[in-house]
C-alpha cells in the first residue's frame, strides 16, 4: 500500500511543477510589471535610480526562469511573499484562515454525503417510479441552484423570517461547539447542495450497474435480507465511482467556499482571496490559487487511495 | 430520362423524407418529454435574449425615484430596486449577457480544447504526455478560483469573464476529445484511410473529429449551464460584468444587502439563473440519452 501511495505521489509531481509554473505566470507574466503591483500607487513617487535598485534587489532584472526558480525555492520553504495590503506574510495569512475553510468544507462534505448516498440508493431501488423521478429531480435542482442565491434565500427564511439561525459570521467549533455549529448550518447546507446532486446521481447510476450483477442475484437467492444485500454487497461495490466523484468534486467545493464565505461573512481563505482580488494584492491571490490547486491534487490523491481500499485489484495492477 | 422528370420524381421523395424526419423528431420529443420541455425553455430564453429591447416594459437603467423598492405588482411584476429600476426589465436584459457569455465561453473552451485533445489522442506519445500533464495542471485549479484570478489579473469586464470561464473549462473538452480520439483511431476505417495514403491531419479532421461530435455537443450543452453559473457567480462577487450593465449576478449582488427590506431584488434573478441552468442540464441529459442510448436511464 505504501509503495502504491509513493508511486501515485511521484506521478503527481510533474503536475505539481506545471501548477507552480502556471501560478507564477498568472501574476508575474499576465499581471504585468510585478514592481507596479508591489508598489501600487507609491510607484510613481520612486526616482528612476531607486526603482532600478529595487528591481535589482527583488531580482526582477533576472530572466523569468531564474525568477521562477527563486520563487519556487521560497514557496517550498513556505515563503509565499508578503501581502501588499496588510504586510503580513502570505503563508501566515493563509494558515490563519485555513482552519475556518476546513471546518466549512468538512461540514458541507459530511452533510452532502449523508444525504446524497441514501438519496441515490433510494432512487436506484425505486428505479423508474415517481420516487426515482422525484429523487432525480431533487438532485438535478441541486446542481442547477446558484449557491449564492440559495445562501441568500436560506438567510431570508431561517435567519430573517424564522429567526432560528444566525444570518452570518463564524465561531470556531472548539471555542463554542453549539454556537459554532449554529453558524455552520446554513453555509454548510448551501455549499453541500451542489455536491448532493452530483453524488446522488453517481450513486444511483453505480447502484443500478451493481444491482444487475450476478452476485447480487446469488446473494438474494441465498435468502439474505434485502438490507444486507443492498448495504453489504451492492453499496460497497457501487462506492468506487462515487469515491472518485467525491475526490474530483473537491475542487468545486473549494471554489464554492469563495462564494459561501462572502455570502455568510466567514473569514476563511476564500474571503481572503476575494479581498486580495479587489485590492490587487497579487502575492495573496497567488498564494490562495496555489493552495487551492495543491488541495485539489491532494483530494484526487485521496480518491485514488480510497479507490484501492475499496478495490484491492487496482493496487495489484 | 429528362431532367424535369427526375425533379418531378424527387419532389415527393423529398417531401416524404421531410415528413419522416418531422415524425422522427416528434417521436423523440414524445419519448423525452422532460428533455423536450427543457429544450423549449432554452429556446425561449434565447428568444428573450434576442428580443429583450422589444418586450421589456422599461429601460433597465431608467431610475424612478417615485418607485423605490416597490414590491412586485402589476406595473412592476418583479418589483423595483433601491433606485427605482424595474427588476423585470433588468432580468430580461440580463438574459442577453448570460446567453452571450455562456456561448462565447463555451466557444473558447471548444476552439482551444478540442484541437488539443484531438492532437493528444491521435498522435499520442510525448505530445499526448505534454498536453495532458498541462491539462491535469489546469484542472487542478478550482474553476471558479482560476476564473477569479484571471479576471483579477486581466481586470473585470465582459470579455475577460468570457476568457476566464472559457479557459477554466477548456481541459474538460480536451480530455473528452482525447478519449474519443483514442477510441476512434482504432477503427478499421481509420486504418483504411491510412493505407490509402491520407495524411494524418486529414484523417484527424475528416474522419476522427466528425465521429466525436456527439459527446462534444452534449458536453457543450452542459458546459453552457456551468458558464452561465460561473458568469453569475463572478458578477455576484463584483468581479464580473460591471455596473450599471444588468446581469443576473450583479442584480443579485445589489439585492443581497436589501434582503430584509426587499427580498424580490435578489429572488427573481436567482430564479432566472436556476431555471435556465436547469433547462440546459435537462436538455443536455436528454441529448446524451438520444445520442448515446447505452446511457439511457442512468
Amino acid at each position: 500500500m505504501l509503495s502504491f501511495i509513493i508511486r501515485r505521489f511521484a506521478s503527481t509531481l510533474p503536475v505539481l511543477i506545471i501548477v507552480s509554473m502556471l501560478t507564477f505566470s498568472l501574476t508575474n507574466v499576465l499581471g504585468g510589471d510585478p514592481l507596479l503591483a508591489l508598489m501600487g500607487e507609491e510607484d510613481g513617487r520612486l526616482s528612476p535610480e531607486a526603482e532600478a535598485m529595487l528591481r535589482e534587489e527583488l531580482g526582477l532584472n533576472d530572466p523569468l526562469p531564474i525568477q521562477y526558480l527563486n520563487w519556487l525555492v521560497d514557496a517550498i520553504r513556505g515563503d509565499l511573499g508578503t501581502s501588499i495590503q496588510s504586510g503580513q506574510p502570505v503563508s501566515e495569512a493563509l494558515m490563519d484562515r485555513l482552519p475556518v475553510t476546513i471546518q466549512l468544507g468538512m461540514a458541507a462534505w459530511v452533510f452532502a454525503i449523508a444525504l446524497a448516498i441514501p438519496l441515490g440508493m433510494f432512487a436506484a431501488i425505486s428505479r423508474n417510479t415517481w420516487k426515482d423521478q422525484a429523487a432525480t429531480a431533487f438532485a438535478l435542482a441541486g446542481v442547477a441552484t446558484p449557491s449564492f442565491w440559495m445562501g441568500l434565500m436560506l438567510i431570508l427564511v431561517f435567519a430573517v423570517w424564522l429567526r432560528l439561525l444566525p444570518p452570518s459570521g463564524f465561531t470556531n467549533l472548539w471555542d463554542d461547539p453549539i454556537d459554532g455549529a449554529k453558524h455552520l448550518v446554513l453555509p454548510a447546507v448551501t455549499l453541500g447542495v451542489n455536491l448532493i446532486g452530483t453524488v446522488a446521481r453517481q450513486t444511483r447510476s453505480a447502484m443500478l450497474e451493481v444491482l444487475g450483477q450476478d452476485y447480487i442475484r446469488t446473494a438474494r437467492a441465498k435468502g439474505l435480507l434485502e438490507r444486507v444485500v443492498l448495504t453489504k454487497h451492492a453499496l460497497r461495490n457501487a462506492m468506487l465511482p462515487v469515491v472518485t466523484v467525491l475526490g474530483l468534486q473537491f475542487a468545486n467545493l473549494l471554489g464554492g467556499t469563495v462564494i459561501i464565505e462572502q455570502v455568510f461573512a466567514i473569514p476563511g481563505v476564500g474571503r481572503l482571496a476575494l479581498g486580495a482580488v479587489f485590492a490587487q494584492d497579487f502575492p495573496v491571490v497567488q498564494g490562495a490559487v496555489l493552495l487551492a490547486a495543491i488541495a485539489t491534487l491532494a483530494g484526487n490523491l485521496w480518491a485514488d487511495i480510497m479507490y484501492t481500499i475499496f478495490d484491492p485489484r487496482i493496487r495489484v495492477s | 430520362m429528362s431532367e424535369s422528370t427526375t425533379l418531378a420524381q424527387s419532389a415527393p421523395a423529398l417531401a416524404f423524407a421531410t415528413k419522416s424526419k418531422q415524425r422522427q423528431l416528434w417521436n423523440l420529443a414524445k419519448r423525452h418529454r422532460i428533455g423536450a420541455t427543457a429544450f423549449g425553455g432554452v429556446i425561449l430564453v434565447c428568444l428573450i435574449a434576442a428580443t429583450a429591447p422589444l418586450i421589456s416594459p422599461y429601460d433597465p437603467l431608467e431610475q424612478d425615484y417615485d418607485a423605490l423598492l416597490q414590491s412586485p405588482s402589476l406595473s412592476h411584476p418583479f418589483g423595483t430596486d433601491r433606485v427605482g429600476r424595474d427588476i423585470f426589465a433588468r432580468v430580461l436584459y440580463g438574459t442577453q449577457i448570460s446567453v452571450l457569455v455562456g456561448l462565447v465561453a463555451v466557444g473558447i473552451s471548444i476552439v482551444i480544447g478540442v484541437p488539443l485533445g484531438l492532437l493528444s489522442g491521435f498522435v499520442g506519445g510525448a505530445v499526448d504526455n505534454v498536453i495532458m500533464r498541462f491539462m491535469d495542471a489546469l484542472i487542478a485549479f478550482p474553476r471558479l478560483i482560476l476564473a477569479l484570478a484571471i479576471v483579477a489579473v486581466l481586470s473585470p469586464g465582459i470579455m475577460n469573464v468570457m476568457i476566464a470561464v472559457g479557459i477554466g473549462s477548456m481541459p474538460v473538452y480536451a480530455r473528452l476529445m482525447r478519449s474519443q480520439a483514442l477510441a476512434i483511431r482504432e477503427n478499421q476505417y481509420i486504418e483504411a484511410a491510412h493505407s490509402l495514403g491520407v495524411s494524418n491531419v486529414r484523417v484527424m479532421y475528416r474522419h476522427v473529429l466528425p465521429n466525436a461530435v456527439s459527446p462534444i455537443i452534449v458536453q457543450a450543452t452542459l458546459g453552457l449551464g456551468y458558464a452561465v453559473l460561473a458568469e453569475a457567480s463572478l458578477s455576484f462577487l463584483g468581479v464580473g460584468v460591471q455596473p450599471p450593465t444588468a446581469t443576473w449576478g450583479s442584480i443579485l449582488n445589489q439585492g443581497a444587502p436589501l434582503l430584509e427590506q426587499a427580498w424580490w431584488v435578489a429572488f427573481f434573478p436567482g430564479l432566472a439563473i436556476f431555471l435556465f441552468v436547469l433547462c440546459l442540464n435537462l436538455a443536455g441529459d436528454a441529448l446524451r440519452d438520444i445520442l448515446d442510448p447505452r446511457l439511457r436511464g442512468r
